[in-house]
């Protein structure tokens, strides 16, 4: 199903390509190699920055992917996959899987979950879904997994911003105001959206 | 859009969320100016994602019981503000349940009448143009009218694991 806006209803605007980069560079987010396995037993994997929870009840996760990715058309056929939330050790497994080609997965060591795909040995969370929606909007397929299982891996996050790698670095909490109460933390941002 | 044959075993909230918590996400403000009151309305989203260059699409999700949501989305037209690493009280402010949750943050209207959230890394403006429901929270895809970054180069606000924090370039 296409969802894309109708280009006649869709608003005239000077937001080129560069200019989206640009901003949206800005947003800092997670990387996951969504992987599978197909009936040849070839590894597929492909990585995004789109990763996000959805839906706590019933458990559903997205996940948003370039209409021009070779991968995709591969995985999407088994039907299945699993997130892998990479960690900040990670970073040379990302950029083999983001590359071209076929052999993009050699070497990468990883342990089959509980679907038959692949786990990538080393990530910080394991996602098991199978793909319960997807709609085309505009150049990208939007993804929508059921999640079968999940489970924590290991290690700390690896985070991509403005074209850069990187990790998630605390923020020091200031010396508290004497007398002041020490205030749990409000409202986290997850939960409110 | 079909279900899916397989029943998923079941995956109780304490460990989706166990889980998730390990994905780090960017902060973003979601307002819009009550277009017959003129009172502003705003909330925080932790799924703020880039969807589409051509066209100008970025997408949020949101829980479907949200109060703040119908009132942001009357407007038709809202803005985004992806918040700084100093912007936490304003993340406090906007999470918070009530009304009138933009009297103590600064901002500033826009050329298309929305608030923007003043020290925020960057603006969009943006027109709603699919919502569609998947389980307990709405997608929402909308159109980008502007887009506009802020001067200087600042810190992003980003929440993981619980605890807010910022981004450390890898050496």
């Amino acid at each position: 199903m296409d969802i894309t806006p109708s280009p006649e209803k869709t608003p005239d605007s000077d937001i080129t390509p560069a200019l989206y980069r640009q901003i949206l560079g800005k947003l800092p987010t997670g990387v996951t190699a969504i992987t599978g396995v197909n009936d040849d037993d070839e590894k597929l994997g492909l990585v995004v920055g789109t990763f996000q929870s959805l839906s706590l009840e019933p458990p559903l996760v997205m996940f948003c992917v370039d209409k021009s990715s070779s991968s995709w058309p591969k995985l999407r056929k088994l039907q299945k996959f699993t997130a892998n939330i990479l960690s900040d050790d990670q970073i040379s497994i990302c950029r083999s899987l983001s590359r071209k080609g076929p052999e993009k997965f050699s070497g990468l060591p990883c342990t089959r979950g509980p679907l038959g795909t692949p786990r990538l040995d080393g990530a910080t969370a394991y996602i098991d879904c199978v793909v319960t929606a997807e709609v085309v909007v505009g150049d990208h397929y939007m993804v929508v997994g059921s999640v079968t299982n999940m489970s924590e891996g290991t290690g700390d996050a690896l985070l991509f911003r403005g074209g850069k790698f990187g990790q998630y670095q605390p923020i020091e909490i200031p010396a508290p105001v004497p007398a002041a109460p020490a205030a749990p933390e409000t409202e986290p941002a997850r939960s409110a959206s | 859009m079909t279900a899916t044959a397989i029943a998923p075993r079941a995956i109780d909230s304490d460990r989706y969320r166990s889980v998730m918590r390990h994905l780090p996400t960017g902060v973003a403000a979601i307002c819009s100016t009550d277009p017959v009151i003129g009172a502003q309305n705003g909330m925080i989203v932790g799924t703020f994602a880039s969807l589409s260059m051509e066209p100008a699409l970025v997408t949020f999700s949101v829980m479907h019981s949200s109060t703040s949501w119908p009132k942001i989305a009357d407007a038709g037209t809202f803005s985004v503000s992806l918040l700084a690493e100093d912007q936490q009280q304003v993340c406090r402010a906007l999470s918070a349940k009530g009304e009138d949750k933009l009297s103590n943050v600064a901002w500033t209207e826009s050329a298309w009448g929305t608030p923007h959230l003043n020290g925020s890394l960057a603006w969009f403006d943006c027109r709603i143009e699919q919502q569609f429901t998947a389980g307990d929270h709405v997608v929402v895809i909308a159109s980008v009218l502007d887009m506009t970054p802020a001067e200087g180069a600042s810190a992003p606000l980003i929440f993981h694991g619980g605890c807010f924090g910022s981004f450390r370039e890898t050496a």
